[in-house]
């Protein structure tokens, strides 16, 4: 081992850089810089080593070998790197197995670098904080064992929490810092309402002259805006049935300014209707309805629930319902649509258990689809409002809503017993069924029941035909004996007959009520103006009979998938020109809604009527020119049919066929606000 | 014939029925009696009042309108009884808002129901289907909720 000072002459590190004559540097010198260094033999240099070790307390070693060999191209770089001057936190340990090179230090404080020259046996120990280089010579080879003091670990525990406790400590500041900060954002948020809130109040008062309306001039204002807005939305619905809905006028009127929002909580009627379809937004209102329920104070209220199609959300429904059911008595219209999984009848229950009157109650709907035995209604005796429901004009009801809800009757003018999906086998008996076809108040009838009565009863019925003196409507579907029931009924008043997925019975015009013999002149609903035939299928005979009971109507429907077993078919099947002409003389429109393979059926229908004035044919705009173009009619057909016919083509894009309402110009309906609730009647365009 | 003279002196001579559609005007005809003197109207200026008379003329034979359920109809009792707008009406009402405000509150004054509700029906016309910010724009009216207000706003958007 041996050391002098450096020439720092530039060329190559690996070279020796001794000053001639050479500055040496003595073991003392070194010392004192505390440069340790022992040389032991490279034979036998284990028990030494360790014992320095031991003494030093080097407790780790590894081995690290520079040499091009090893470190192949990366070998320039990491020399380069090595004899860039650095320095440590920790002392750096090197005993020499094999090769050799330098060791530069720098001397303090002159400043100068000693070189070290090193080889196999020697172990270096350079102290903390002394500024280094290191290098190989030109035989390009060190390899060496590296010792290290391990640090201990209770010390390193110590630093540690120490460390976390003092980041622990600017954290919790920051905190701190943030809250006061957020208490401070939000006295100024709330500065700045403030004093918008006053500045606004001036800017109103001075520019916005709709404020100085009178309260209820404005309350007239919102009551059409509300009006117009629900005509909006039901026209949107009407268009798609997915169309996202604007807003509630009410609560955007009430959001608008504080004159407008003081107005608006102060005027009940504002807040008295509330509908919730749970298919047009699956998060249920709670807190809305409680607003609504608060601030309708006493005004008779308008619900609309329909929860049908609701999975998973059936507990937030029935919480919505139970809100409703104590306001009972200022129920005005209710309405509730649900599936059976929606257990409605546990909440509605308790309420029904007791007598009690709905003095308000005008409209009730209610079709729960709750599952019912096979069981027979045999009285008609309300379940529901036992103490009355005198203004109750409007009831809709499926099969377990019939015998489950059935509510007091004896003011009805509407009554719809519908039900399209009907799982239940329930019934009425043939008697209750004929009390009340017999109530004398009522003007529209409409029944879409799978056997809706008792049927060897009404076969074996021998009384007088039931006078339904005030019906003007009447729809039936569903239940072939309805037709039948054609038979017994006497309407004199009787305006419109919709029949849907009927079959005229073989023995349509040969039966007569009680198992008698029909007359050739059957009775007559007089009044009839139009019929509508959605899938109804009769043969001649039957249909010719129904034409002679309708005489009077000026125009009809006829709406078939199935052309060949139609009504239509066999209404213009007649053979004799003259025995069609008979059939409704005064027949001005037929709007037909069928796939057709033919023209031939309508011009022989047209046949014989006057050419001056002829009958109006409302047709699909894409039926029609299925008919103008299609395969199986030439034009030569159409020319004839247009000549026939004053032919009307109906947009299929906006069906108003669909559009059902009904009853026709009735105010009890539920029309509007569920307005996309298909009505079970609808037609369908058949092309689509 | 009779006359009336507006808060600005302008003198109208006017027939008795168009007259009469103001209950207003009515009443004080009855509680005069047959006489030559004018009807002083205070509280409405000759500039409204022409528009008031065009629709009065226009809308002379049209029935009386009922007063059945006045007051306590159901929002869709008047939504059934709502009728669309003719486009007489429509290009009627078709004014800048102030003389519009004005139309209603002289309607107000003279009793005339018809044109009070038509003219609130225009005005609805004008914030149907829109939003909060969209009505203060239409009504150049700003936000001025105090700040408790202001929350239970906040609120009602989100739960609704």
């Amino acid at each position: 081992m041996r050391a002098y000072y450096y020439d720092n002459l530039s060329g190559d590190q690996r070279l020796p850089h001794d000053l001639s004559p050479s500055r040496s540097v003595s073991k003392e010198r070194l010392q004192a810089l505390n440069v340790k260094i022992w040389t032991f033999s490279v034979d036998q240099y284990e028990g030494p080593l360790d014992a320095v070790a031991k003494q030093e307390g080097y407790t780790d070693r590894d081995t690290m070998v520079v040499s091009r060999d090893t470190l192949g191209a990366a070998y320039d770089g990491k020399i380069k790197f090595m004899f860039d001057e650095h320095l440590h936190d920790e002392e750096e340990a090197r005993f020499i197995i094999s090769g050799s090179g330098y060791y530069d230090v720098r001397e303090t404080p002159s400043e100068e670098w000693i070189r070290i020259v090193f080889g196999p046996g020697d172990l270096i120990s350079l102290p903390v904080g002394i500024y280094h280089r290191l290098t190989p010579d030109e035989a390009n080879y060190i390899e060496a064992l590296r010792l290290f003091r391990k640090r201990r670990a209770t010390e390193m525990l110590e630093t540690s929490l120490a460390e976390m406790a003092q980041l622990q400590q600017e954290k919790q500041e920051y905190e701190a810092k943030r809250d006061q900060l957020n208490i401070e954002l939000h006295a100024t948020e709330q500065k700045i309402i403030e004093l918008q809130s006053k500045w606004g109040a001036i800017h109103n008062a001075m520019s916005a002259p709709v404020l100085e309306l009178p309260n209820e001039i404005t309350c007239m204002i919102f009551d059409h805006a509300l009006v117009l807005s629900v005509r909006m939305a039901e026209d949107l619905a009407m268009m798609d049935a997915e169309a996202k809905l604007p807003p509630e006028m009410e609560v955007v009127i009430s959001h608008v300014c504080h004159q407008w929002r003081s107005i608006a909580l102060s005027y009940p009627q504002l807040w008295s209707h509330f509908c919730y379809d749970v298919m047009r937004s699956p998060l249920v209102p709670l807190e809305r309805f409680d607003a609504y329920l608060d601030r309708s104070q006493s005004t008779g209220l308008e619900l609309w629930f329909n929860f049908k199609g609701t999975y998973g959300e059936i507990e937030g429904v029935l919480t919505l319902l139970e809100k409703a059911v104590p306001h009972f008595a200022r129920w005005r219209r209710f309405t509730l649509m649900a599936d059976a999984e929606t257990n409605v009848l546990s909440v509605l229950g308790p309420i029904f258990k007791k007598p009690v009157l709905a003095p308000m109650l005008e409209h009730f709907a209610i079709c729960p689809s709750i599952d019912i035995d096979d069981q027979e209604i045999k009285k008609l005796e309300p379940m529901t409002f036992r103490k009355g429901a005198p203004n109750l004009r409007s009831v809709m009801l499926d099969l377990s809503g019939a015998v489950t809800f059935f509510p007091p009757i004896n003011n009805l003018t509407t009554l719809r017993l519908e039900d399209p999906d009907q799982y239940g086998n329930a019934r009425f008996s043939w008697p209750v069924f004929r009390d009340l076809l017999s109530l004398k108040s009522l003007v529209n009838l409409s029944i879409m029941m799978d056997a809706a009565f008792h049927k060897s009863e009404f076969k074996s019925d021998k009384g007088p035909p039931i006078a339904m003196d005030n019906l003007k409507n009447l729809r039936i579907a569903n239940f072939d004996l309805l037709v039948m029931l054609l038979l017994f009924i006497r309407a004199p008043l009787l305006e419109s007959l919709t029949m849907k997925e009927l079959e005229f019975p073989r023995n349509f015009s040969t039966s007569a009520p009680g198992g008698g013999k029909s007359s050739n002149s059957p009775h007559s609903f007089p009044s009839i103006k139009y019929l509508c035939f959605i899938n109804i299928e009769a043969e001649t005979p039957a249909a010719r009979h129904f034409a002679k009971m309708t005489p009077n109507a000026t125009e009809i429907t006829f709406s078939n998938g199935d052309y060949s077993e139609s009504f239509f078919h066999a209404v213009a099947s007649t053979a004799g020109a003259k025995e069609r002409e008979k059939m409704w003389p005064k027949l001005r429109v037929i709007n037909f809604n069928m796939e057709a393979d033919s023209l031939d059926e309508l011009l022989r229908l047209a046949k014989g009527r006057p050419k001056k004035d002829p009958i109006t044919l409302r047709l699909f705009d894409d039926v029609n020119e299925m008919f103008r173009l299609g395969d199986f009619s030439s034009s030569a057909r159409y020319e004839q049919l247009a000549k026939a016919y004053h032919i009307e083509t109906i947009n299929s894009q906006r069906n108003w066929l669909r559009q059902v309402r009904w009853p026709p110009a009735s105010e009890l309906g539920d029309v509007g606000l569920f307005a996309d609730l298909c009505d079970p009647f609808n037609i369908d365009d058949y092309d689509e | 014939m009779v006359i009336l003279i507006t808060s600005d002196n302008v003198k109208y001579v006017v027939e008795k029925d168009v007259a009469e559609l103001s209950v207003l005007v009515k009443n004080m005809l009855e509680d005069i009696g047959p006489s030559d003197e004018p009807i002083p109207l205070h509280n409405v200026t000759s500039t409204v009042f022409n528009k008031v008379l065009e629709y009065c003329i226009y809308h002379r034979n049209d029935p009386p309108p009922s007063d059945d359920d006045e007051g306590c109809a159901s929002p869709l009792h008047k939504y059934l009884a709502s009728h669309i707008c003719s486009e007489w009406d429509q290009r009627f009402f078709d004014v800048d808002q102030a003389l519009l405000f004005d139309i209603i509150l002289a309607a107000n004054y003279l009793d005339i129901k018809t044109l009070l509700d038509d003219a609130c029906k225009a005005v609805a016309h004008l914030i149907q289907g829109k939003s909060t910010e969209e009505i203060r724009g239409i009504f150049n009216i700003v936000n001025d909720f105090t700040p408790e207000e202001e929350a239970r706003v906040k609120k009602e958007n989100v739960s609704s």
